[in-house]
């Protein structure tokens, strides 16, 4: 059951034997599987409840409600970029595009060989990959939803020769509403807030909704609990204070929440690495114009995606965004904004997913706040523009007649032959709009307690009952969207606690 | 109740802005510069503090460089209509890049606040309310559901 405000605000202090912070890929999948082990399980987390029948089309309404800062988070550094995360009940799976792949194998063995990751090989999570598969419904976008966008974006990929595949996603019986991103308001997208979250309720676990975690309390080399804040949800402020006590203490808050909560609760001293080694995954996104109407609202969010260029680290794939987003993202105002907006509904949004090389950081601030800075260098800033220049090239190939670039003072451009000014123009990384939904690696798991955070267990170097599962733990970029590789990994995670459950559970 | 962020003359100020942000040529939206400083607002309560603290300062300083970039040579609150416009298109270019990046912000939220209008997406040949519903209606239907419910119960005593 979701508890929310009002039930609460008389008496919170309470006691489980596993807290879960987080309710997102990672900790809704571990409250699921520990609840079902028989475990007395709470889950914390700082968003609201918003229910199915709640979610609008309308970005206004649902921004606040859905993500952190609204959606205006950003990260510092040469180029600033912008981050979407979810912050409800449900984390960013409520907000995803629910695109589900398994993390490709040169990864997982360059996890082994580098970081001495040997228990993640590839063919020992096939079976927690094919357990999260079958409970989320995970199957090849059909072409009953396949938008005009999706169809034109695979005959560019046809047309250019270039290797594609279709998009494997989380749904039932999908309608191709193409609001994912403001919460799927048929409820097709099997989120955790429609997946994972009610099963583990099914089992007993409960979740406390605008309960934000402010510091683990770890005694004796344990985690013994977890100190929390109630959040009115309209006005932000905290309406009490309260001590969970937990026998484990699971933390699923994302690649910078949780490295945050750390520096919180002063386990920056236990592990240097903590809020190091950030991968973005970094975004650009071109739009295209198109003679014909594309209604690119219409039809699955993403059909197809092209892999030609995986081993360069750039993937492509179509996207949607409703015109308030586009306007946004667009480097026009007045009268001009309108003429380009007119002609929205002959207009496609596709970008490139780009697997970094240079890693940020979230460094804790003196007032218990975090920051997170992220450089773009010059190897990273080469892959953006060459991204830039294939997806022009294969918006061309799909027919457009105009293409506009995420890049500042040249931002349209009429003809193919254009594509290849973009080598001799003088860009800086603040040029670039970059935006992310994939951050990484903040507390990477690895053999040596020296260069990581945690162990395979997930286990934190050097505390008994503190675990981490979700996106941080990647030592690396997992160069696909990362949600089924956090709930696989959060999967095994907690099926590795239960079988030590009494020794992690050992009261002192 | 939440706090109100903008003070009464930061209201005014972004009332002035906006409507040289918004295209003239659009779609009319009733009250916008009212419905956009309450929209503003609630934004800027949900970003951190040190974000909100420089968007107001940005906010300061895009209004005091009119002084030395516009002519007449006054805060932007206080330039004639034609300048401020002149103003905002000099500064959307400027090599100062704290009040380029400032203006750029706001014009993001206002352009997103003014595209999600419902006059406005109409005109764009966006329908996305009647195209959810048409969609909501159809999955109930292919399942046989009543209605769309998560299994989650709301805790209530």
């Amino acid at each position: 059951m979701i508890r929310t405000i009002d039930p609460i605000s008389r008496n919170l202090d309470t006691s489980c034997e596993v807290c879960v912070i987080g309710s997102g890929a990672g900790g809704a999948v571990v409250a699921k599987e520990l609840a079902e082990a028989g475990l007395n399980v709470l889950v914390l987390e700082e968003g609201g409840y918003y229910p199915t029948s709640s979610f609008s089309h309308d970005p206004q309404r649902m921004l606040p409600r859905l993500y952190r800062h609204a959606g205006g988070a950003i990260i510092v550094g040469n180029a600033p970029i912008m981050y979407a995360e979810g912050r409800c009940v449900g984390g960013s799976t409520v907000i995803n595009a629910g695109i589900c792949y398994r993390t490709p194998e040169a990864i997982l063995d360059h996890w082994r060989d580098e970081h001495g990751l040997v228990e993640l090989a590839f063919e020992k999570l096939v079976p927690y990959f094919e357990q999260v598969e079958n409970n989320l419904h995970v199957m090849p976008v059909p072409d009953a939803i396949m938008g005009e966008d999706s169809l034109k974006f695979k005959q560019a990929a046809e047309n250019l020769r270039y290797r594609y595949v279709r998009v494997q996603r989380n749904i039932h019986a999908c309608q191709g509403t193409n609001l994912c991103v403001l919460g799927c308001p048929t409820g097709a997208k099997q989120s955790t807030l429609i997946s994972y979250l009610p099963a583990a309720a099914n089992y007993g676990a409960q979740v406390l909704a605008n309960c934000r975690a402010n510091r683990i309390v770890v005694k004796n080399g344990r985690a013994v609990g977890v100190e929390v804040s109630v959040v009115d949800p309209a006005s932000q402020q905290i309406r009490r204070r309260a001590l969970i006590k937990a026998g484990a203490v699971f933390v699923c808050g994302g690649a910078l929440h949780t490295p945050a909560l750390l520096f919180r609760s002063g386990l920056a001293k236990w592990r240097s690495w903590i809020g190091r080694n950030l991968y973005l995954h970094p975004n650009l996104k071109c739009v295209g114009i198109f003679d014909d109407q594309v209604n690119s609202w219409q039809g699955s969010i993403q059909g197809f995606q092209i892999d030609e260029f995986a081993e360069e680290g750039i993937v492509f794939g179509s996207t949607f965004l409703p015109p308030g987003i586009l306007a946004l993202s667009l480097p026009y105002f007045g009268n001009d904004s309108f003429k380009l907006m007119e002609y929205y509904h002959h207009m496609s949004v596709w970008g490139a997913l780009v697997e970094d090389t240079h890693a940020g950081r979230v460094w804790s601030l003196p007032n218990k706040t975090s920051l997170t800075t992220y450089w773009v260098d010059a190897r990273d800033q080469q892959r953006f523009l060459r991204a830039i220049m294939l997806l022009a090239k294969i918006f061309f190939a799909a027919g457009a007649r105009k293409v506009l670039l995420p890049i500042k003072n040249f931002s349209e451009i009429d003809r193919e032959a254009e594509v290849a000014q973009i080598p001799k123009l003088r860009i800086r990384a603040s040029d670039l709009s970059v935006f992310t939904v994939h951050l990484m690696g903040t507390c990477r798991m690895g053999a040596d307690p020296r260069t990581s955070v945690i162990d395979m267990d997930h286990r934190f170097h050097g505390l008994e009952n503190l675990f981490i599962a979700d996106a941080s733990v990647f030592p690396t970029p997992v160069r696909v969207n990362p949600m089924l590789t956090i709930m696989a990994l959060a999967t095994r995670a907690a099926q590795k606690f239960v079988e030590n459950r009494k020794r992690y559970l050992r009261v002192t | 109740m939440r706090r109100k962020i903008l003070s009464t003359l930061q209201e005014k100020f972004l009332a002035q802005l906006t409507p040289h942000i918004i295209p003239a040529d659009g779609p009319l939206v009733p009250h916008f510069e009212a419905k956009i400083v309450q929209r503003l607002d609630r934004f800027l309560f949900e970003l951190p503090s040190l974000l909100r603290t420089l968007f107001l300062w940005g906010m300061r300083i895009f209004d005091l460089t009119a002084i030395f970039f516009a002519k007449p040579h006054r805060r932007f609150s206080r330039l004639p209509e034609a300048s401020r416009f002149l103003y905002i298109r000099r500064m959307s270019h400027t090599w100062l890049r704290p009040v380029r990046d400032w203006l750029f912000t706001c014009r993001g939220l206002i352009l997103l606040f003014y595209y999600s209008q419902p006059e406005v997406m109409a005109a764009l040949h966006f329908d996305p309310r009647n195209w959810a519903r048409e969609k909501v209606q159809a999955r109930r239907q292919a399942l046989n559901l009543t209605e769309t419910v998560e299994t989650i119960k709301t805790y209530s005593e």
